[in-house]
């Protein structure tokens, strides 16, 4: 799932800073399920907008923004606003400035990673979506993601005691997780096997990426 | 939820007695007043109402004019409760959702010395009464089977008092013996030394005591023993649990109605950590208790070291000084390390003293510092606290006294009964007053003796008594009532997001998966309306206290909106009326069934109303009448408060504290520091 927070209001108040009637447009995806960008949280924004009291604050939630279907029940809506402060991730915000090409479109939120929810208000990443995925030979637990330089023939000399150098407080090594996860398997003898380097041009690195399945798209 | 369709069908009831309300209330303006709202059918003044024969006869008229949805202006939360209970709902069979009550002496306490002031305010929490109860729906009541057996899980001393007690109440106990203990109900280690202070053979005492409840326990017909060799898995709830047992009774769980938890405690000894130490030269209390009872040649210096970094009980001084009693009998020297000796037991005093007198050294509020040494046993180095000197000693043994909880054994319990919380150490009790002495977080499932708290025998058994008293009180029949007012999700809304599952205190949430959304139980809901306000997609409501109902508290232009909890804040403000002390008539004081249930979006709407404060009034966040309701309400008044800086506001717009139900003074100050500067 996508991870996101709110940013700080002070950022957000200065992108609607002239704009006299704001739409506040939650989502009901990813970012509801992550306490960011709900019902809920567009409510409290946009009553906290309507306190600080610089331009009339609509509000309104969607089921996703990834999708334009979804944006149809709050076309009227936008279109006697002046601004769409979205709440969704950055997807969604894009996808709100594609349908509401002649307004403003703001992010209320920063979209922070894919990852797990461990707890109650506790999230961590787990995906760099590579494109390539590795986790079927180290057991798994994802060397791009969590080895913080991504090495696939880890670990590096910045493993200590289970915890990474980058940050030893919060940051597990990566290797070293996946290295109990692989001896508890009993199959300590894929670290054995150099991995050679990876395909780049399957990450962002060759370009932003599409997928067309040709057996759903373009029918008739 | 909507309103009747009715237009008018609220009586207001309304109890004018001379001695407390008739002088200070224009009762003539505040009939008047109620009936031009378009909603009320009839107005019945009593000079009485704690007068049954004409209370009955009042809410008689009432009826008889139309009215099925009754307010009622009166004195003293109890007064009130009776009217409510024993004329509008047991007489008149008025629906409890169809209710709604105006404590009128502590809406007087806000403006007492003015009675145009103080009649005004009251008319308009009148008004509020009648547009809460125009928007109440019917709470409906059942009853479900349930089974009143009753699954006791542990091996120990606890675990047959609350067999035996249960047993006497006429409930079917089954006794899962899970310990690693042989003999059923051994009396565990933990006792042994404290036992041993009575200078009698330990060993003896124990088995003594085992053996004498274990004859109570094998010769009743109605416990049941079962041997298994792990914490069997415990699903269900309240009134309907099951307990898997596999090894004894494949595919066939016990069917129960609660569950007690009556285990050792699972914790595991810290060891001595000395690089190089000849073997032999250390161990831990279980190893030197072994070396007393092989009666083989003693050490001759024995150092022991207490309460060193993990806080340790009672029990363990206990057991520390009966075993250094023992000792220094046998001519042992020995020294205690400790940070604290704990006395507060049953004898724990005398022994204490009988120790020192016996020539064992205690050396209070000392952090040793061990090390091997090549010429013979481990040194300690330490600072003696008295004289301040840093002095090297030698020791033939170095023990280690201290336990620490087993997080392991701790996870084999807490995953095998899903939402149950450990409490601090290793207990199944979060530290919290409203759970002593036997309940957890989860209805229906208790905690004794050391699974709650290391206890000396005699506080284990007494535990077991609690128990059973407890489970019979909600057992009482085979069926149980269950009021339909619980909290409840909307699956077209709810995304799963499962953040009512995590944060629910009682662990009543769980995943429908068939209709792809969470479900509340209704028997273990606790009605305190947590979820309510964190969940993300606003899908649940607490009948009560849906959106609607609280923008009626609010009301269209507040001035001070103080959120009270029912359990502290409004048990205080009703003192506080009580004691005379009066506040300002612009506070508007919202009841919710814990601070918990305070939505952020309700305090942003009364700050857009125009409320110049907003105070979230809770228990007081380490007594939380449901465990976590005032520590969320605190954190969501910080977030705000962050939100309200960054957005340029005044973050004293917003607060949160938290005080008990005794504490008028201290609401009093609250509700003061609140209004500064605020009123007109």
């Amino acid at each position: 799932m996508i991870i996101a927070e709110r940013k700080p209001i002070t950022e957000i108040k200065g992108y609607l800073t002239g704009h006299r009637r704001v739409l506040v447009l939650g989502c009901g995806g990813c970012v509801t399920v992550c306490l960011a960008g709900g019902a809920r949280e567009v409510a409290v924004l946009a009553g906290l907008l309507r306190i600080a009291g610089e331009a009339t604050i609509s509000e309104a939630t969607i089921e996703r923004q990834c999708d334009a279907e979804f944006f149809e029940s709050v076309k009227k809506e936008a279109e006697a606003c002046d601004a769409i402060l979205s709440m969704a991730c950055g997807v969604g915000v894009q996808m709100a400035a594609q349908i509401f090409s002649s307004k403003p479109v703001y992010p209320a939120l920063n979209t922070k990673f894919m990852g797990t929810n461990d707890g109650p208000g506790q999230w961590s990443e787990n995906c760099l979506a590579c494109g390539d995925c590795k986790l079927g030979i180290f057991g798994g637990i994802c060397p791009v993601t969590r080895c913080s330089k991504s090495l696939l023939n880890g670990p590096c000399g910045g493993s200590s005691k289970g915890k990474c150098e980058v940050d030893p407080e919060h940051i597990e090594c990566g290797w070293q997780l996946i290295y109990d996860r692989l001896r508890t398997l009993g199959r300590l003898d894929v670290l054995e096997k150099i991995e050679p380097p990876r395909d780049w041009s399957k990450t962002h690195a060759g370009g932003p990426r599409r997928l067309l399945r040709t057996d759903v798209a373009n029918l008739i | 939820m909507q309103s009747s369709g009715k237009t008018k069908d609220v009586g207001i009831i309304l109890c004018e007695c001379p001695d407390r309300l008739g002088q200070r209330l224009d009762f003539v303006k505040i009939e008047r007043e109620l009936r031009r709202m378009p909603e009320v059918a009839d107005v019945q003044r009593c000079t009485d109402l704690c007068n049954r024969r004409l209370a009955e006869l009042a809410v008689g008229n009432l009826l008889q004019n139309g009215a099925t949805r009754i307010v009622v202006g009166a004195c003293l939360p109890d007064h009130i409760r009776r009217v409510l209970d024993d004329v509008l709902l047991k007489k008149a069979h008025v629906n409890e959702a169809l209710c709604w009550a105006v404590n009128l002496n502590e809406q007087c306490a806000r403006a007492i010395a003015e009675r145009a002031a103080a009649t005004e305010k009251i008319v308009q929490q009148l008004a509020v009464g009648v547009r809460r109860v125009r928007l109440a729906t019917p709470v409906r009541r059942h009853r479900r089977r349930i089974s009143t057996d009753v699954a006791v899980i542990g091996g120990t001393l606890a675990a047959a008092q609350a067999a035996i007690g249960l047993a006497n109440l006429g409930h079917r106990v089954h006794v899962i013996n899970c310990d690693d203990a042989s003999e059923l109900f051994a009396v565990s280690p933990e006792y042994l030394a404290y036992l041993a202070e009575n200078r009698e053979s330990a060993d003896e005492l124990a088995r003594r005591a085992g053996k004498e409840i274990a004859e109570q326990t094998s010769g009743n017909r109605r416990i049941r023993f079962y041997t298994v060799d792990q914490f069997p898995l415990v699903t269900g709830e309240l009134g309907n649990f099951r307990v898997s047992l596999p090894s004894v009774k494949p595919g066939q769980p016990l069917r129960v109605g609660a569950v007690v938890i009556a285990t050792e405690a699972p914790t595991q000894p810290v060891p001595v950590d000395i690089q190089g130490a000849s073997p032999g030269t250390t161990t831990n209390l279980d190893g030197l208790l072994h070396i007393l009872r092989s009666k083989g040649t003693l050490p001759r210096k024995i150092a022991i070291l207490m309460d060193q970094g993990i806080q340790q009980d009672a029990v363990r001084s206990a057991q520390v000084l009966s075993v250094a009693d023992r000792l220094a009998r046998h001519g042992t020297r020995v020294s205690i390390f400790c940070e604290h000796v704990r006395v507060a037991a049953w004898g724990l005093e005398a022994l204490y003293r009988r120790v020192r007198e016996a020539g064992v050294l205690v050396l209070r509020g000392v952090t040793p510092q061990t090390r091997a040494d090549t010429s013979g046993g481990p040194l300690i180095e330490f600072t003696d606290p008295i004289t301040g000197a840093r002095c090297i000693e030698q020791f033939d043994l170095i023990v280690s006294a201290d336990h620490q909880p087993d997080l392991a054994a701790m996870a084999a319990v807490t995953t095998r009964i899903a939402g149950l919380r450990s409490g601090p150490a290793a207990s199944f009790q979060p530290n919290n007053v409203w759970l002593t002495p036997v309940l957890t977080n989860r209805p229906g499932i208790f905690a004794v003796g050391a699974a709650r708290a290391r206890a000396e025998h005699r506080e284990a058994l007494t535990d077991g008594w609690a128990a059973a008293a407890e489970v019979h009180a909600l057992l009482p029949s085979p069926t149980l009532e269950v009021v339909g007012d619980a909290a409840a999700v909307d699956p077209e809304k709810c995304v799963l997001c499962l953040t009512c599952l995590r944060i629910c205190p009682h662990g009543a949430v769980a995943i429908d998966h068939d209709r792809g959304a969470a479900v509340i139980s209704e028997i273990s809901c606790q009605r305190c309306g947590t979820c309510v306000a964190e969940c993300p997609a606003l899908a649940i409501h607490l009948p009560r206290y849906t959106d609607q109902e609280t923008a009626v508290d609010i009301g269209p232009a507040p001035k001070v909106v103080v959120f009270a909890c029912v359990n502290s804040a409004i048990p205080a403000a009703d003192l506080a009326a009580e004691l005379g002390m009066a506040y300002s008539p612009d506070v508007t004081i919202v009841r919710v069934p814990c601070a918990g249930q305070v939505d952020p979006r309700a305090v942003v709407q009364a700050l857009n109303a125009g409320a110049r404060r907003v105070l979230l009034l809770g228990c007081h966040p380490e007594s939380c009448r449901y465990l976590s309701g005032a520590t969320r309400a605190s954190k969501r008044a910080e977030r705000l408060t962050l939100a309200l800086k960054e957005a340029g506001l005044d973050p004293a717009l917003v607060s949160f504290a938290g005080l008990a139900a005794n504490e008028a003074h201290r609401f009093l100050n609250l509700i003061e520091t609140a209004t500064e500067g605020t009123t007109t």
